[in-house]
């Protein structure tokens, strides 16, 4: 499973939630967007399933940018890092249709939790229909 | 004063199901086979089918979803002579009212009758609206206008529903459109990924905690019921639920409150329960994996999503819709699909069904953009496609041979003759497909077939199979 992460370069906390799943996951496994441009860029491209997407948003206007990716992002496994826990960020943030929802005053220990267990069921036997047919990367 | 038809060939017991009904009010028509009862339901309006399974002309039970697409959307009343649980299943699920078994006392018969009849009056007095947002759910053929139809009821009431069907199915979209076309659409949706929960972060996730709840808790957090109060609560992969997980849940589910980590009191959450599992939750109740109150807390209304195999007549407008989605989204002139890549997409069983086929989409469009070809056509399809298709136009046309009718004595093979053939094939097939999971790695062929490595070999050398060559 690979994990495609958004973090804006500028975020205090971009250090801190890298930190917490580099040990889950090796380098080659995340692929860092540190601008919205350049997971617009990548969102247009080729998306190897099973990926998890992690958008850790650092502010409003940022969640409102990301929003214009939308029809990108529905249907993905997504974790959303929301910068607080207003109900109209929250509300906003849904609009994303998220697996799971955090807030940055988090340790992330929620985050990694959350990426083991799709891990674990990603690759469990028992659930390999879930993954049934997908296709392979295009030559 | 209801009109009902009854189809079963045994006139006499049509003759006394037929005076008593007429006694009671109702105007009663009999047909004996299930070709002309089927026609009647299509050109005349009943409000109760009772039919028969064993008819002269096929099974009563193929017939359900035909009668009661008909005219007036009959409710259909099943009756056999041989009590059969499989067929009771198969009944209900193809939209049957009820089921008995003849002979049953006349009274037996009726009480489905009364139920059906005062359902209808209830349907007329609040009819379904029927104009719906669809949410990007693509489809008209008859199975789609069947669960399309259970939406729109499930989305008109507030009761819990359960979605079931294979992966890839798109429950959590039928999920979404039931809650967009509710009263509770203004509100949240709140999706809880049940397979991604562990159970160490379930209570404080869903039920939220106190700043100081706990050591680390340095803030105060809302819990996901809370978020989905006034709106609805989507439990995704609910068949994935831990023991413990679901103890919580039943009990948030009986009385829509709880109590968040380090609370005084408890709070209250008016959420709607939606809950989706590729599943089979009777059978994980009956090996005790999930609790049976539970089960029966989210099941007050199911909806069955057909596999994308069964729904064949709906590929082609998926894959314009598709196409137009994935075109736009990497900034390329529209595709086309050429009609013997259509005709591929049709006969695919597609095991991963919607899902799969957008993302083959999704592939074909990429791989294609360096050629700019316009047109899709089969040898764009991903390879694991293509050498399916291929095994199956091979494997099709192989049993042909060996069940032919034989005309005259002479064309009869020896019976020694025949077995070694069949056999031979099966094991020739058997051990290509072996070599192919494999990977061409004889360890991993010997641990999936139970076999010696010199018994393979002996049978790969039989069939001038190879370890290293794909074709023989």
């Amino acid at each position: 499973m690979n994990v495609i992460l958004y973090s804006d370069q500028n975020s205090e906390k971009r250090e801190k939630l890298q930190s917490v799943i580099r040990p889950l996951f090796p380098n080659e496994q995340i692929e860092s967007h540190p601008t919205i441009e350049s997971l617009e860029k990548r969102l247009r491209r080729f998306i190897q399933e099973p990926v998890v997407f992690v958008l850790q948003v650092s502010c409003m206007r940022e969640l409102m940018q990301l929003l214009t990716l939308r029809d990108w992002l529905v249907n993905r496994k997504l974790i959303l890092i929301l910068p607080d826990e207003e109900r109209n960020t929250i509300a906003n943030g849904l609009v994303l249709q998220p697996r799971f929802v955090t807030c940055n005053n988090s340790d992330f220990s929620d985050v990694l939790s959350v990426l083991e267990k799709m891990q674990a069921f990603t690759f469990n036997p028992k659930n390999a229909d879930y993954w049934a047919g997908w296709p392979e990367a295009p030559c | 004063m209801a009109r009902i038809l009854i189809i079963d060939d045994e006139e006499q017991f049509c003759t006394l199901l037929a005076d008593k009904l007429q006694d009671d009010g109702h105007e009663v028509f009999c047909r004996h086979t299930l070709q002309s009862g089927v026609a009647e339901t299509a050109t005349n309006p009943f409000d109760v089918v009772y039919l028969d399974v064993n008819l002269p002309d096929g099974s009563g039970l193929n017939a359900i979803q035909e009668i009661t697409g008909g005219l007036s959307n009959p409710e259909v009343v099943i009756m056999t002579g041989v009590g059969d649980p499989d067929g009771a299943e198969l009944a209900i699920k193809n939209g049957a009212w009820d089921y008995f078994t003849k002979p049953s006392s006349l009274n037996m018969m009726l009480k489905p009758l009364v139920r059906a009849l005062q359902y209808r009056d209830a349907k007329k007095q609040n009819p379904i609206v029927k104009t719906m947002k669809r949410e990007g759910i693509i489809g008209n053929c008859k199975k789609s206008l069947g669960y399309l139809d259970l939406m729109a009821q499930a989305a008109a009431y507030d009761t819990n529903v359960l979605i079931t069907g294979e992966t890839g199915t798109g429950k959590e979209l039928v999920a979404r459109a039931i809650h967009n076309n509710s009263p509770r659409c203004e509100n949240n949706f709140i999706v809880v990924d049940c397979a991604s929960l562990t159970e160490t972060l379930v209570e404080s996730v869903l039920f939220g905690h106190e700043k100081g709840a706990f050591t680390g808790a340095e803030w105060s957090h809302e819990g996901l019921i809370r978020q989905a109060d006034q709106g609805t609560l989507f439990l995704d992969e609910v068949g994935e639920l831990t023991p413990l997980i679901q103890r919580s849940f039943l009990r948030v589910l009986e009385s829509h409150s709880f109590r968040p980590l380090g609370a005084k009191q408890e709070v209250m959450s008016n959420f709607r329960l939606v809950a989706a599992t590729n599943r089979d939750l009777e059978q994980m109740v009956s090996k005790g994996l999930f609790r049976s109150d539970l089960l029966y807390r989210l099941r007050t209304f199911c909806i069955d999503l057909p596999p994308l195999r069964e729904r064949i007549d709906d590929i082609p407008e998926l894959v314009a819709y598709q196409l137009m989605k994935i075109c736009g989204r990497y900034g390329s002139e529209l595709k086309g699909v050429s009609l013997s890549l259509m005709d591929i997409l049709k006969t695919y069983h597609w095991p991963g069904n919607v899902r799969e086929l957008v993302h083959t989409l999704e592939g074909m469009v990429a791989a294609s953009m360096s050629h700019c070809d316009p047109i899709l056509v089969p040898r764009n399809l991903p390879m694991n496609i293509r050498i399916h298709m291929a095994r199956e136009s091979v494997t099709a046309n192989e049993p042909q041979q060996e069940t032919r009718n034989y005309q005259t004595v002479q064309q009869l093979p020896k019976w020694h003759d025949l077995r070694e053939k069949i056999l031979s094939g099966a094991e020739k097939e058997y051990m290509r497909q072996i070599i192919l999971v494999a990977s061409h790695d004889i360890k991993k062929a010997c641990e999936i077939s139970g076999l010696s490595r010199a018994r393979i070999y002996q049978i790969i050398q039989k069939y001038s199979l190879s370890f290293t060559d794909e074709s023989p």
